[in-house]
């Protein structure tokens, strides 16, 4: 309630006033989509006893929990004693036998009453487009948030690194580049050939690291002196981005996932992630090279700081800002990404419901005017929204552009 | 000059290699098994008898699959040597599957297989000019890309002329004189084209405005789609024959690129406005609308150029989603099919050329604008 009424308090500047109030709402229906669009009621009465199967769904979705007649029981027709039923009826998998074949929002339905009617429509197996929306909304906000935070896990260091050190800055010895490059080659080994489960792999990246950390550690204690020669960062790094800069995204997105198949979302995740985190690391290297030139930066080397210190205490902080407009941007286009690839039918598995499918399907009847409209228009007003509050704290971050 | 586009040339090279590496770490994860794929294609042969082996290798031969995959394999230390040559592909995935199951975490054996491997051969002939053959109908890649490249060309050229040549104007008007209702209009309007993702855009208008589904009233444009048997033509006769098709793409393009364009003309040509040489001019003698056509406007096309030829790379992922919903037979939607078929040999080819395209485009870009604007130096980081 507090949080509520602090939300009604605060005013939002003018400019970003209905694009933060679109990303709001998007937020609340994506995460509390399975309260307003599901067939199984909130709180029933079966059998005497009092259920709540929306929780049992929410757990069932996410692996936690197994429900077997799940999708074999016909939970929206048969009756509970009393039941306490979400907004929509219909949850986004939910096939609607008798509305089956392209209804219309405004056709006659064959439906028991107002409460169950296809507010927008249905698609070509009956599920309610509504639903789909709502679903839609979770996909999107699920890959945008944890892509993007990945791309940042990746982007964040590698732009830091190439934007402190340069091509001269980083020493690395013999010992180095031999234990990581054979750390390296055989934690890629034991990946192919030896690896099922992705936590092994996950322990395998951790231990390649650990092996690296340690091989730096022992060259600093043992070789107190820096024996070795300057590893070019900034060229090494800038030679993967214009490798990924030389193919366009999409491009890159529709072989690496076109590969997995339909493989679901974490899939997706990853690699939408592991391929944007450049537009993220391009941005934090200049704002790094841009601050690392200035005066405090070198009295601080020559009071002895070390790197690790500069680099987190004083640089990071103050690279903060652009990271926030280049991740409000990245999100947009991670959301339009996600979209145009399911669109295509690559990525999410067959069975899940997102905007872009539904916007597919607008494609196979063309007399469906709701599944070309409705969630083309989510899209876009979220897209938009974005946009405008990327371009907002760019005005506001950089005072040379306020007017 | 000579010698930063040479630099700049060279250094597409490891670019190129690095991409096709990268194409053929992903092609060996590839899930199903290229050979079985012709094999269906090609004949009713009993799964797991003599003759269907015999066969197997026959194709793989000419594939040139029987190779290795690349110059050092790293295999573990126990692993049998003719695991991977068992045919077909279940019993394969059955007998490397028995072995992970059996062994763990052991040695490699890194194993030198000198130039007889299958990544020298692809990168050597693709430099020669022999990019191999389709795996669903045997024809040679370097005929259908080529084929397919020109609609891309012939469509992307199309719409980019025309947003030119509506922008130039357009953003004139934007620039010069007071803002009016008319012109905030368009400049909403416009820019709402821009934000719409470009495959709502293309989707609507197929939906809406190529068939009578609405009546007969909004049904202004051809149905979408080409037949097959255009290959029999030259390509200006299908254009003759097909080019009516090409307007609807081409109306959607440059509708997405012409709040861009016009925008950030505007922009370049309010601030030439506001230097001091045009008050200078102005001092001359000359009008308003002369100084804005003669000085402020060359100068303003400085920054367009660079904006035209840059966008072409990011137009090439337009063109994946184009022509697969428009049904153009152009590169766009031959990838897009090749990824469906894993028809890995023109994946590769296609995603070369448009690596190549790209930072050719770059490099044109930059030389351009270095050859309007003498301030810059030749130089290479």
């Amino acid at each position: 309630m507090r949080i509520l009424k602090k939300y009604y308090q605060y005013k939002f500047p003018k400019e970003i006033k209905w694009s933060a109030r679109i990303l709001i709402f998007a937020l609340v229906v994506g995460v509390f989509g399975k309260f307003i669009a599901n067939d199984v009621p909130i709180i029933g009465k079966k059998d005497g006893s009092i259920v709540m199967p929306v929780f049992k769904d929410v757990f069932y979705d996410l692996g936690i929990f197994d429900w077997k007649d799940r999708y074999t029981y016909n939970h929206l027709d048969n009756d509970y004693d009393f039941a306490i039923r979400p907004l929509i009826p219909y949850s986004s998998t939910y096939m609607d036998n008798k509305n089956a074949g392209y209804v219309s929002p405004f056709a006659r339905q064959d439906v028991r009453g107002w409460y169950h009617r296809h507010w927008l429509g249905t698609d070509d197996l009956g599920r309610d487009v509504f639903a789909g929306l709502i679903n839609g909304t979770w996909i999107a906000l699920l890959v945008s948030l944890f892509s993007v935070i990945i791309a940042l896990i990746i982007g964040v260091p590698i732009g830091l690194l190439a934007g402190f050190y340069g091509d001269k800055g980083f020493k690395i010895s013999w010992l180095e580049i031999i234990g990581g490059s054979v750390s390296i080659m055989l934690g890629l080994y034991y990946a192919t050939y030896f690896c099922d489960t992705p936590l092994e792999v996950f322990l395998l990246i951790i231990i390649v690291t650990l092996v690296i950390v340690a091989a730096r550690w022992i060259n600093q204690k043992i070789f107190s002196e820096k024996i070795g020669r300057y590893f070019p960062v900034d060229a090494f790094f800038n030679k993967i981005i214009e490798v990924f800069k030389s193919i366009p995204t999409l491009i890159i997105l529709f072989i690496f996932l076109g590969v997995l198949g339909n493989s679901g979302i974490l899939s997706m995740i990853l690699v939408i992630g592991c391929i944007t985190w450049v537009r993220i690391s391009r941005y934090i290297r200049a704002e790094t090279l841009a601050i690392k030139n200035n005066d405090y930066i070198k009295s601080l080397k020559a009071m002895g700081s070390s790197d690790r210190e500069i680099l987190l205490k004083h640089i990071l902080p103050l690279v903060f800002p652009p990271v926030i407009v280049s991740v409000i941007f990245l999100m947009g286009s991670v959301i339009l990404l996600e979209a145009t690839l399911s669109f295509f039918g690559i990525g999410l598995s067959v069975e899940e419901v997102s905007w872009g499918r539904m916007l597919n399907e607008a494609r196979k009847y063309f007399g469906a005017w709701w599944l070309a409209l409705f969630p083309g228009l989510t899209l876009f007003s979220i897209i938009a929204a974005l946009g405008n509050l990327g371009q907002y704290a760019t005005k506001m971050l950089n005072p040379r552009l306020r007017d | 000059m000579l010698e930063y586009v040479l630099k700049r040339v060279l250094s597409f090279v490891p670019t190129l290699i690095i991409v096709a590496l990268l194409l053929f770490v992903v092609k060996t994860f590839l899930p199903g098994d290229p050979v079985e794929q012709v094999m269906m294609i090609d004949g009713e042969i009993e799964i797991g008898s003599k003759e269907y082996e015999k066969e197997y290798r026959k194709i793989q031969t000419r594939l040139g699959l029987d190779k290795s995959s690349f110059y050092i394999s790293i295999i573990p230390y126990s692993y049998p040597e003719n695991l991977s040559y068992v045919v077909p592909r279940l019993k394969r995935q059955i007998l490397i599957n028995d072995y992970r199951k059996n062994h763990s975490f052991e040695l490699p054996k890194i194993k030198w297989n000198g130039k007889n491997n299958q990544f020298h051969k692809w990168i050597s002939s693709f430099v020669s000019g022999d990019w191999g053959v389709s795996i669903k109908d045997e024809k040679p890649v370097r005929v259908k890309v080529g084929g397919a490249i020109k609609w891309t060309f012939f469509l992307l050229l199309l719409s980019l002329t025309i947003a030119i040549l509506i922008s130039i104007p357009i953003g004139f008007w934007l620039a010069n004189g007071k803002s009016t209702f008319l012109k905030s209009f368009f400049e909403k309007t416009s820019f709402l084209f821009f934000a719409m993702p470009l495959f709502w855009l293309c989707t609507l208008a197929v939906v809406f405005f190529t068939t009578d589904q609405y009546g007969s009233l909004t049904n202004w444009f051809p149905s979408v789609g080409i037949d097959p048997s255009y290959q029999r033509f030259g390509f200006w006769e299908q254009i003759a024959k097909y080019g009516n098709k090409l307007i609807l793409p081409a109306i959607c393009w440059t509708l997405h690129s012409l709040a861009y364009m016009s925008t950030q003309l505007k922009v370049s040509m309010k601030n030439q406005l506001s230097m001091d040489y045009l008050i200078t001019a102005y001092a001359k003698g000359l009008s308003k609308s002369q100084g804005a056509k003669k000085h402020a406007f060359k100068n303003a096309m400085i920054p367009m150029i660079t904006l035209i030829i840059g966008s072409i790379p990011g137009a090439m992922a337009g063109s994946i989603i184009i022509e697969n919903i428009f049904n153009i037979p152009g590169i766009g939607r031959l990838l897009v099919y090749a990824i469906y078929e894993s028809d890995w040999n023109i994946v590769m080819a296609i995603v070369m050329v448009i690596a190549l395209i790209t930072m050719m485009c770059y490099l044109i870009a930059d030389l351009l604008y270095a050859y309007v604007n003498p301030k810059i130096k030749w130089t290479i980081s």
